[in-house]
């Protein structure tokens, strides 16, 4: 781990969890239109009034003369038109009913503001200074004030929202009034004049004067800042009214600390629509022909699909599962990273960091490349060196590993010699659900090389999820070390996460799919093809570009007679489930993340990870392996998943077939050993199974019930309950005594809290 | 819920179970009452009064218990 924790602290600067929606960053305002319209679906058309009139000013004009920017900008018009946002504000500004501005207790101000231009800019800029409540008078050469608008808009209609909006602000309008020199009404420096002013702000309009003011848009001359805007700086009347609006607050900043310097451009926003949720509707037609009513605001409204990047919860399933925004997630990620003896002793991210399935996509999928993916990571091995992964997340998996890699399955064997060239490495899991599943594969690689050996381990996969890099060193070098003894071999694989594990931690290993190796010929007699009309192809998170190994499934499948297609998106999704420690860390995560998947088709999933088809035909979606098709092994099968204690019986059956059956071995590994025989009903059996209790756990527990007496009996059903800390959980159950050495199980469950003193009771010590 | 098995600081205060069951304890052969115990977690400490046999000690805790408050209480400490 070269990178530390401030290193992906700080690429979530560039996160644009609040960049602003495009139609806003083209708006001249940046009216923010989901606030707009979340106020119009909640029937709150005044307030929405209200938010359009803070950003422009002079709602009226603007609505009338804006060409409607943000509508270009909108995304639905990839499916059908944009969300009608002109209209919608016409339809506000003509329903609201309380339109009289707001007034503002502020104190009034000393410093002197002119205003050269009655047009839009600057009607625009005296009215920001006027409601800061500066004296302002604007000189205005016509007549009449509005400039250029009487080329484009109806007189009467633009004088009116200058009343309305000016109607609790003062300012003075001087009309037929031509200024020829600002020199007059500048301050010298160290003047106090009340004839002359503080700011002069011109806006004399298209091709007006512009009084020797630079292209940096303001000067100083004597005590006075001029400052140049509007039009006559070559923008458009909408660009030229919000650059007056926002040169208001650069004014200000001058006024109150001296600093000239013209209004700096908005940095673009950099926002990218979900396309995802674009689904067709209707643009709604106004009935009146005019205006909207309130329920067709409404109904327009809600044809906005409210841009915002959400990357990270499209593409991460703890960020959807835990509901946090990145930035909250890396603060919670970085104080849980804080070593032990540090003052903070907080690890608010403790589950969803140990839930996280590492899968990898979000890295891929962040349009500014964050990788909160890497940052989990480290995150895991931060917290077990500083001892805050609570051992009831791990306990299970790593059991399973030290099992799995136990003298009871682990093989590491060539067939004939000392060395070889190739090696099957089936992964831990494949044999577990069923032996065939490896049996036959590795006989189909004897056929094609009588050579090939076999190594039946646990990559030492859940030591990387739990951060303990110690393990996880041992269990790799382990690896090393055997296949260094069997001649280094190239590593046939069937898992694509210890392939995925492998590339990162033993690179110097050889490897390649198996489904590779098969689809480049050879023959499978025992194909049995399932009766699909067509079954979508599932690629496990770790095979995500893994190109050649993909095709290879497609044409293995293609090749028995199935028909297949592709996910709407291929590979570009999540783990289905099975990978981190999400079962025992957040309840109900797994199942969130696995009916995610689920969902992406409606067909049947072809899969070539031994997990994805464990977690997918566990939560009832169709699924076959490729395995069951080219072998026809799941027509053997009864269609129900393995309890865990069957799974482990199967590992040791898989070492037992195979030495007995390649090698003439007939020395059976070590079984699990149990005083009792157990008798539980189905759902008792997957209760446990969700706990991830095996049966030699209960055993455990009635073992030391009946030693200890310690037991309770139901008066009411005459079962007995008791329990034992099982490592880190303590686990209850509820039983039965039959004769023979048979326990009928009712009842099991666990809980991590540990059950302090019981030993010692009124002072005295119980057991000893 | 949680809130009455530990408190603001996370230690804990009291709080008692239901006692839906008529539980006999194996060994003492006497109807089971609730007692406090103490439990901890991740470095905090909380008591609770649940059934307990009041010769020996032994506890038995209910079902509801260990996977509504206790999982809740354990899930909180673990975000603390």
């Amino acid at each position: 781990m070269d990178k530390d924790i401030q290193y992906y602290y700080e690429q979530f600067d560039a996160c644009r969890e609040h960049d602003i929606p495009m139609c806003a960053d083209a708006c001249p305002f940046k009216v923010d239109f989901l606030d707009f319209q979340e106020r119009i679906t909640g029937g709150r058309i005044n307030a929405a009034y209200k938010s359009l009139r803070d950003k422009v000013v002079f709602p009226e004009i603007v609505c009338e003369v804006c060409p409607g920017y943000c509508e270009a900008a909108c995304i639905r018009q990839v499916a059908d038109s944009p969300v009608r946002i002109r209209m919608l504000e016409k339809s506000v500004i003509e329903l609201a009913n309380r339109k009289t501005p707001n007034t503002y207790n502020l104190p009034a101000k000393k410093q002197r503001v002119a205003v050269i231009g009655a047009g839009l800019s600057g009607m625009g800029f005296a009215h920001r200074m006027a409601s800061k409540k500066y004296p302002v008078k604007v000189f205005e050469k016509e007549e009449l004030p509005g400039g250029s608008l009487k080329d484009v808009m109806d007189s009467e209609k633009y004088l009116a929202d200058f009343e309305l909006q000016f109607g609790n602000e003062k300012y003075e309008l001087v009309t037929g009034a031509e200024v020829t020199d600002i020199r007059a009404m500048c301050l010298e420096e160290g003047e106090e004049n009340p004839e002359k002013f503080n700011i002069i702000y011109i806006a004399t309009g298209k091709g007006g004067e512009e009084f020797g003011v630079g292209p940096e848009g303001c000067m100083r001359i004597g005590d006075t800042a001029v400052f140049l805007g509007g039009e006559v700086r070559g923008n458009d009347r909408m660009h030229a009214l919000a650059e007056s609006l926002n040169l208001s607050s650069a004014v200000e900043n001058y006024l109150k600390i001296g600093k000239l310097e013209y209004c700096s451009p908005a940095v673009p926003s950099k926002c990218i629509a979900n396309r995802d949720y674009l689904k067709e509707t209707k643009e709604i037609v106004p009935a009146s022909g005019e205006c909207f009513t309130e329920e067709e605001c409404k109904e327009e409204a809600s044809r906005c699909i409210r841009c915002q990047c959400d990357a990270c919860e499209s593409f991460c399933d703890i960020v959807g599962f835990f509901d946090k925004r990145p930035a909250k997630m890396r603060d919670e990620i970085f104080l849980s990273c804080k070593p032990a003896g540090s003052l903070v002793h907080k690890s608010p991210a403790r589950r969803y960091i140990a839930a996280c399935t590492d899968c990898g996509l979000l890295a891929e999928a962040c349009p500014e490349g964050i990788d909160l993916c890497g940052m989990v990571k480290l995150a895991r091995h931060k917290m077990h060196e500083a001892d805050k992964v609570p051992a009831a997340y791990k306990q299970y998996y790593i059991r399973d590993m030290e099992f799995a890699n136990s003298s009871s399955c682990a093989l590491a064997k060539i067939p004939s010699g000392d060395t070889c060239r190739e090696a099957f490495f089936p992964g831990c899991n494949l044999g577990a659900l069923n032996p065939d599943y490896v049996t036959m594969p590795y006989k189909w690689l004897l056929d094609k090389n009588p050579e090939t050996g076999i190594m039946l381990r646990c990559c030492g996969i859940p030591s990387n999820w739990n951060g303990n890099e110690e393990q996880h060193d041992k269990e790799i070098s382990e690896i090393r070390s055997e296949w260094e003894k069997m001649g280094k071999p190239k590593l046939i694989m069937a898992c694509m996460s210890c392939m995925k594990h492998f590339a990162e931690y033993l690179p110097e290993i050889e490897t390649v799919s198996i489904y590779e190796v098969m689809a480049e010929g050879g023959e499978f007699p025992g194909a049995a093809v399932p009766e699909y009309d067509e079954a979508a192809v599932f690629d496990p998170c770790s095979a995500r570009g893994k190109e050649e190994t993909k095709k290879s499934v497609r044409r293995l499948a293609e090749k028995c007679g199935m028909k297949i297609c592709e996910l709407p998106k291929g590979d570009f999704h999540g783990c289905c489930g099975f990978g981190g420690n999400g079962s025992m860390a957040a309840k109900g995560f797994t199942d969130y993340v696995t009916d995610k998947r689920a969902a992406l088709s409606d067909k049947p999933y072809v899969v070539y990870c031994s997990n994805c088809r464990d977690v997918f035909t566990g939560k009832g979606k169709e699924s076959v392996h490729i395995f069951d098709i080219l072998f026809g092994i799941n027509e053997k099968n009864d269609g129900r998943e393995p309890s865990l204690s069957e799974r482990r019986e199967n590992r040791t059956e898989l070492k037992s077939r195979l030495l007995a059956e390649i090698w003439g071995d007939n020395t059976a590994p070590k079984r699990v050993e149990m005083k009792y025989r157990l008798e539980m009903a189905d759902e008792v059996g997957a209760k446990a199974d969700r706990q991830k209790i095996l049966d030699e756990d209960i055993c455990a527990v009635i073992e030391y019930a009946e030693s200890t007496g310690r037991r309770t009996k139901s008066a009411d059903t005459g079962y007995y309950k008791a329990y034992r800390e099982i490592g880190a959980i303590t686990l209850w159950v509820e039983y039965e005594e039959a004769p023979d050495c048979v326990r009928r199980i009712h009842n099991v469950y666990s809980h991590r809290m540990q059950i302090k003193l019981e030993a010692v009771f009124n002072g005295r010590k119980i057991d000893e | 819920m949680a809130g009455k098995l530990m408190n603001k600081k996370g230690t804990g205060t009291g709080g008692e179970a239901e006692m839906k069951e008529n539980l006999i304890c194996d060994r003492c052969n006497v109807e089971m009452e609730l007692i406090e115990v103490q439990f901890r977690y991740l470095t905090r400490d909380f008591r609770y009064k649940v059934p307990r046999c009041p010769m020996c000690g032994q506890v038995s805790l209910p079902e509801e218990l260990v996977t509504g408050k206790m999982a809740d209480v354990e899930a909180m400490i673990e975000e603390k």
